[in-house]
């Protein structure tokens, strides 16, 4: 079975913002709801790099072990997704992701901040897979149809990579030798406890 | 006795009072963060999908939306 | 002297040798970092001046930079610590607060069963002094009210979905909890007005003083077997009092940066409101059930105070004998109308 990672090559990131607006259309994500977004580090200085960031579907995910109503489940794929009938909106798995994947809906938390949403690696939810009702709550499932997120496919650069985990560090092991330098695999250490070797 | 049911009421409708008030306070996302460039109109309650209502139980056809979730046609 | 000189002059020529050396090499690669390659055409190494991300975590602990959105807490690349707050959340905040609050339950239980009920050693009078006045009563009773709402909903956060979400499913428990969580963020508010009020009206007389020290010694009588003096409030209601101020006046800060998110406090920050909030509700909520537990079933006489206002004059002899004495004195000189002081000098 394959174990599904993203890896962003901080190297070939150019800020485009293609993932971003890929995921945004397809998904028709509502304005104040970032589920992917680039993050730039040391901007305009030498050493520039962007980051291309979303839920990096980690194991033994942070924000499933702490959410109070168990709302979150792991695929086979190991994708992480979650269920918003289930979520009351308090926002502790906002604390516990290392990479701020959750988005809500509200501001205030008298009550609830919304229903929490975030990246589902195009895989949908709980829902029926490619249903309406699906792709009303929790956008486009590509996944059931065999394809792999959009904002990898749309990624200018291919900075950023999408796909099962090995395969992908194999990618970007190759690149990182080919071309002789790699500022490493952003997140994994965090999300996944490994790092790929460069 | 009487002291201590009417302090129960008085914590439960202050309870009331703070949480409808306080709620009708909470601003969207949409609204609390706003680009000064961008002029965008209300989403609704949309949360993701073509005008999602936020009601879980509703199907998307109820909105008058094809299979995608996009208006028909 | 001479060789000193050739000394200076053959390191001053091994420095301007090594300069040039170094400024040759640095024609080759922009960068002075290492990770060089021979496959890179250009012989440039963009990656050089990056610093690697384990580097950038060690030194900052928490990796950030620009964003195009307004969403100012996206900004945040990574922050390890929240591996952190899912170890406390999840392994060691259910520990403490179970164990804190099972074991007071445990030891109460075992108090009573050891020592029973403390009943009042003199007849009673049928003789009754106020103890609290209406509003005192009405705020503590709206207060507490409050408190157990808030304790029970915010229980469910960390006990519901190991002990309640078995029994009812999955939808049942979810909708419980949201009303829950509607009801723990509101009733906060009221809480927290009482709880001021109770800090306003009753601080002055839970300040330290001459009794307290004896009482604390005497663990309230039980050690002497007699009942030692105490003025309004003994020792062990002052710990009690002073607990639930400064516990829940932490709770309500805490409670009230975690109602509005990261309007002052960044994501370590909320981190922290949270560890505050939890660990001190853990505490007041063993310390509460102790003053339940003593105000209800441990002390005859006791419940009369806040039920109805009015105790037994020999329970308040007993108990707070010196405060018992000044209010008798004040009544006699309402009756009398007259006053022991002296009168003005004029």
């Amino acid at each position: 079975m394959a174990r599904l990672k993203f890896l962003c090559d901080a190297d070939r990131c150019i800020e485009c913002n293609a993932c971003v607006t890929a995921c945004k259309n397809e998904h028709d994500v509502p304005w104040g709801i970032n589920r992917r977004r680039v993050i730039t580090l040391n901007d305009g200085k030498p050493g520039e790099r962007s980051v291309s960031m979303a839920c990096m579907h980690c194991t033994d995910a942070p924000c499933a072990a702490v959410c109070p109503v168990d709302c979150f489940y792991t695929t086979a794929d190991a994708v992480v997704l979650h269920s918003k009938d289930l979520c009351i909106g308090c926002g502790y798995c906002f604390y516990a992701c290392p990479f701020g994947a959750p988005q809500y809906p509200r501001v205030g938390n008298f009550g609830s901040r919304g229903k929490m949403d975030k990246c589902t690696y195009c895989a949908g939810g709980p829902e029926q897979d490619g249903t309406e009702i699906e792709y009303a709550k929790y956008g486009r499932n590509r996944l059931q149809e065999g394809k792999l997120p959009l904002c990898a496919e749309m990624c200018s650069t291919k900075s950023l990579l999408a796909g099962d985990g090995e395969i992908i560090a194999e990618i970007y092991r190759e690149r990182v030798l080919k071309r002789g330098y790699g500022s490493g695999a952003w997140g994994w250490q965090t999300a996944y406890r490994e790092t790929v070797g460069t | 006795m009487p002291v201590i049911l009417a302090s129960i009421c008085v914590a439960v409708v202050l309870t009331f009072v703070a949480g409808l008030s306080l709620y009708s306070m909470q601003e969207p996302v949409y609204q609390s963060q706003p680009m000064p460039s961008v002029r965008i109109g209300d989403p609704g309650h949309n949360l993701v999908g073509r005008d999602w209502s936020g009601n879980p139980s509703r199907k998307a056809s109820e909105d008058g939306l094809d299979k995608t979730g996009r208006q028909p046609g | 002297m001479a060789l000193l000189r050739t000394g200076w002059k053959l390191l001053a020529a091994a420095l301007l040798a090594g300069v040039l050396i170094g400024v040759a090499d640095a024609q080759h690669g922009q960068d002075p970092v290492p990770q060089a390659s021979t496959a890179s055409p250009s012989g440039a190494n963009p990656t050089g001046q990056a610093v690697a991300e384990e580097q950038l975590l060690q030194n900052l602990r928490k990796l950030e930079g620009r964003i195009t959105i307004p969403d100012y807490k996206a900004a945040v690349l990574q922050q390890p610590q929240g591996r952190n707050y899912q170890s406390f959340h999840e392994r060691l905040l259910p520990w403490v607060m179970g164990v804190l609050i099972v074991a007071m339950i445990l030891g109460l239980a075992a108090f009573f069963l050891w020592r029973g009920q403390i009943r009042t050693e003199g007849r009673e009078t049928g003789i009754k002094i106020q103890r609290f006045s209406i509003l005192e009563r009405a705020n503590h009773w709206m207060t507490a009210t409050c408190f157990i709402v808030l304790a029970l909903t915010g229980l469910n956060y960390v006990f519901g979905k190991r002990l309640l979400f078995p029994l009812v499913g999955p939808d049942a428990f979810a909708a419980v909890t949201q009303w829950a969580k509607f009801a723990h963020t509101a009733s906060a508010w009221p809480f927290m007005l009482g709880l001021l009020m109770m800090i306003v009206v009753w601080a002055g007389s839970n300040l330290p003083d001459r009794y307290d020290w004896r009482w604390i010694r005497e663990f309230g009588g039980f050690r002497s077997g007699t009942h030692p003096p105490a003025g309004r409030f003994n020792a062990g209601q002052k710990l009690i009092f002073w607990s639930v101020a400064i516990f829940g006046l932490a709770l309500s800060a805490s409670g009230i940066m975690m109602l509005f998110p990261f309007w002052t406090l960044d994501i370590n920050g909320m981190q922290w409101a949270q560890y505050v909030h939890a660990s001190a509700a853990a505490v007041l909520i063993a310390v509460i059930i102790a003053h339940i537990y003593i105000g209800t079933v441990g002390m005859v006489g006791a419940y009369d105070a806040m039920g109805s206002g009015e105790i037994d004059l020999t329970w308040a002899r007993e108990h707070h004998s010196i405060w018992a004495e000044e209010q008798l004195r004040r009544e006699r000189e309402r009756d009398h109308g007259t006053s022991t002081l002296s009168a003005p000098a004029e």
